[in-house]
């Protein structure tokens, strides 16, 4: 029975030239840390989500080995690299973004901090970076935050990756958070999100993790009034994966944040997302959408509170899902809490496989059984996949999945 | 071209087909009709090969092959074709992606060129008026935001590219209006030709304006019960069925 991963956790030291607050603050989550339980299936949050994969683990840190980094054709405004959860720290900014080191009196406290594994990652992280865009900023390339993992053969590296994003009043910005990895590693990953009145930000997260990696990322967004957060989320590696955003909406605030899962083989992935409509006038879309095959699982829980004074809100969630595999399962569970009278919120779920009419409709028109059932699981993420607005991004996606999903009739869709 | 012998089929092990017997020469234009629940569909889906149903009995031989040896696909690419009564969406694919894809299966059977974009695009262009389709529709995902007429017209437009050797049509002429169901009907007259053949699956006797029919046969209880010229779906158009299922009982 493992009570917690403390003892068998390698020591992390903070960098020399730490603030002495920051160190403080370490110091104290890593005492709270240590006396959090490791999370079990009778926690109500972790329930079907197994964390026995991690139970043998012995943990490493990262080596400092340069991960190669592959040439990136994107046009981009700018493209940060963590190389094992450390930030490289660029030669030049373009006009209107500051990086700098987090001033601890700005760190979120939230919910979170209750969370086993996000509170690791603060306890543990050596160097929290703020990435500030003004309202000088004005290219329309996205930004890039591309994190490169290189774990190891027989051992878990363990990483942990941090970020918090200031964007300035009426600032129109699309950043692209994509996480490549090899091997055998833990990352835990945390980015925040303050997103001033009225400013509209795009964010496309991107998991290539390898397939014998755990990923357990957390993005906390804090949506001004009037501004606008699109988030997609693609996952398709990881042998675990835990994706926990949390969204606070101010007045007349919108977010859009959908996720799509690509599961196969023994994977276990799991969205837990929270959505707080804490002020009136605010709007929430949520689509998410697994695919499961093999033995694969998926669950979602997708909570929404409607605060007492959030009048006006308009909240949609939905979660749908296709299951290929005979083995293969999900777990959905919408959770709406509304304390606001004057509101429409509405949720569905539904869990199905491909319809044999649909199938026997391609297959009229001379496609095999295997590139059929292909393009019809295509055809469910098709539209998520729509949704992402950097178009380089949405036609690769669009030729992963093609290729993933192994129906080479479709490498003529592109 | 199709012969048809003795066919039996069950859905579920309740039996839907009940000894069916037709031919069907290069050239020819057969009319199903039939009340509701006769088994019209039916009969297109098992011999286009729909999964749900079970061929207890007899044969269908088309162009020397029986049918029922091969699944649903292969027989698509050896020119059977079945134009869907509720033609499904496939959101994310184009329409003209769809087609060209579907173009180049056929092709590959006959052992012909497939067409690259370009190719196909020139292709395209003379089927899509052959159907008064404006050419947006091929730009669309396929079939999806259609109304009913647009999907009818898109099953059309399927067939035209495919040029099918026997072309089934399980009620292209519902959810038309009239000027749609001129069009329609002009374009299957215009794909007849002496080497291929069409089984038209209908209601009523108004897409039998458009496009005459050899032979007519009224499907009733998974049998057919009566065959005859044009003439007899203009009598069914006019009288109904009650004639006819009397004249049986007698």
């Amino acid at each position: 029975m493992v009570t917690s991963l403390a003892p068998r956790f390698p020591a992390v030291e903070l960098k020399a030239g730490a603030s002495p607050i920051w160190r403080t603050l370490q110091r104290q989550d890593q005492e709270v840390w240590s006396s959090m339980a490791f999370p079990t299936l009778k926690d109500e949050d972790w329930k079907y989500f197994d964390l026995s994969p991690l139970r043998d683990v012995t943990y490493v840190l990262p080596s400092d080995q340069r991960a190669p980094l592959s040439l990136q054709i994107e046009p981009s405004a700018l493209r940060l690299y963590w190389n094992q959860g450390c930030l490289q720290i660029p030669t030049s900014l373009p006009k209107g973004i500051i990086l700098r080191p987090l001033d601890p009196k700005k760190r979120l406290s939230s919910k979170l901090d209750q969370d086993y594994f996000f509170r690791m990652n603060q306890a543990f992280f050596s160097e929290v970076y703020e990435l500030r865009i003004q309202q000088s900023f004005e290219s329309k390339d996205p930004i890039y935050l591309e994190n490169i993992l290189q774990g190891s053969d027989d051992q878990v590296s363990l990483a942990f990756s941090r970020l918090h994003i200031v964007v300035e009043s009426g600032v129109k910005v699309q950043i692209v958070n994509r996480f490549r990895g090899s091997n055998a590693y833990h990352l835990i990953s945390a980015i925040s999100f303050k997103i001033q009145n009225e400013a509209l930000v795009d964010l496309e997260r991107l998991q290539y993790d390898s397939a014998q990696s755990f990923h357990f990322s957390y993005l906390q967004a804090h949506i001004g009034r009037g501004a606008h957060l699109g988030v997609r989320t693609v996952g398709q590696g990881s042998r675990l994966r835990r994706d926990v955003p949390h969204i606070h909406l101010e007045e007349a605030s919108t977010v859009e944040l959908d996720g799509l899962c690509l599961l196969k083989d023994q994977q276990l992935a799991d969205t837990h997302s929270f959505i707080h409509h804490a002020h009136p006038h605010a709007r929430s879309r949520q689509l998410h959408k697994c695919i499961v095959q093999d033995r694969s699982k998926a669950i979602f829980n997708g909570q929404i509170l409607v605060a007492l004074n959030a009048q006006q809100t308009d909240a949609q969630q939905q979660s749908r899902n296709l299951v290929l595999g005979d083995h293969a399962s999900i777990d959905t569970k919408p959770q709406l809490e509304i304390y606001a009278d004057d509101v429409k919120c509405s949720h569905g779920a539904t869990i199905g496989q491909l319809d044999p009419d649909e199938l026997f409709y391609l297959q009229s028109r001379g496609f095999s059984e295997s590139s059929a059932k292909g393009l019809l699981t295509f055809a469910f993420a098709s539209d998520l996949l729509g949704h992402i607005r950097v178009p380089i991004l949405q036609k690769t996606l669009k030729q992963e999945m093609i290729e993933q999903l192994h129906v080479h009739t479709l490498g003529e869709l592109s | 071209m199709l012969t048809i012998r003795n066919l039996s089929a069950t859905v579920q092990d309740t039996p839907v087909l009940k000894g069916i017997s037709l031919e069907v020469k290069a050239g020819e234009v057969h009319a199903i009709m039939g009340p509701n629940g006769s088994g019209k569909s039916t009969l297109g889906k098992v011999l286009a090969g729909h999964p749900s149903y079970e061929v207890t009995e007899g044969e269908a031989i088309f162009q020397g092959k029986n049918l029922f040896d091969m699944e649903a696909d292969e027989r698509a690419r050896q020119g059977l074709f079945l134009g869907f009564q509720y033609p499904i969406e496939v959101p994310g694919v184009s329409n003209s992606q769809f087609l060209r894809m579907a173009y180049n299966k056929r092709a590959e059977a006959l052992g012909q060129d497939e067409l690259d974009p370009l190719e196909f695009q020139d292709f395209i262009h003379t089927k899509t008026s052959l159907v008064g389709m404006n050419e947006s529709f091929l730009d669309r995902s396929v079939n999806e935001g259609f109304s009913g007429g647009e999907k009818k017209r898109n099953e059309i437009l399927q067939m035209a590219v495919l040029n099918p050797v026997l072309a089934i049509l399980d009620e292209t002429d519902s959810g038309l209006d009239i000027d749609a169901l001129r069009i329609v009907g002009s374009a299957i007259t215009q794909l007849r030709r002496s080497d291929n053949a069409t089984i038209l699956i209908t209601h009523y006797q108004r897409l039998l304006d458009h496009v005459t029919p050899d032979f007519v046969h009224v499907l009733q209880g998974g049998r057919i019960i009566k065959s005859g010229g044009p003439e007899l779906a203009v009598r069914l158009e006019k009288e109904g069925y009650d004639w006819l299922l009397e004249e049986i009982n007698l």
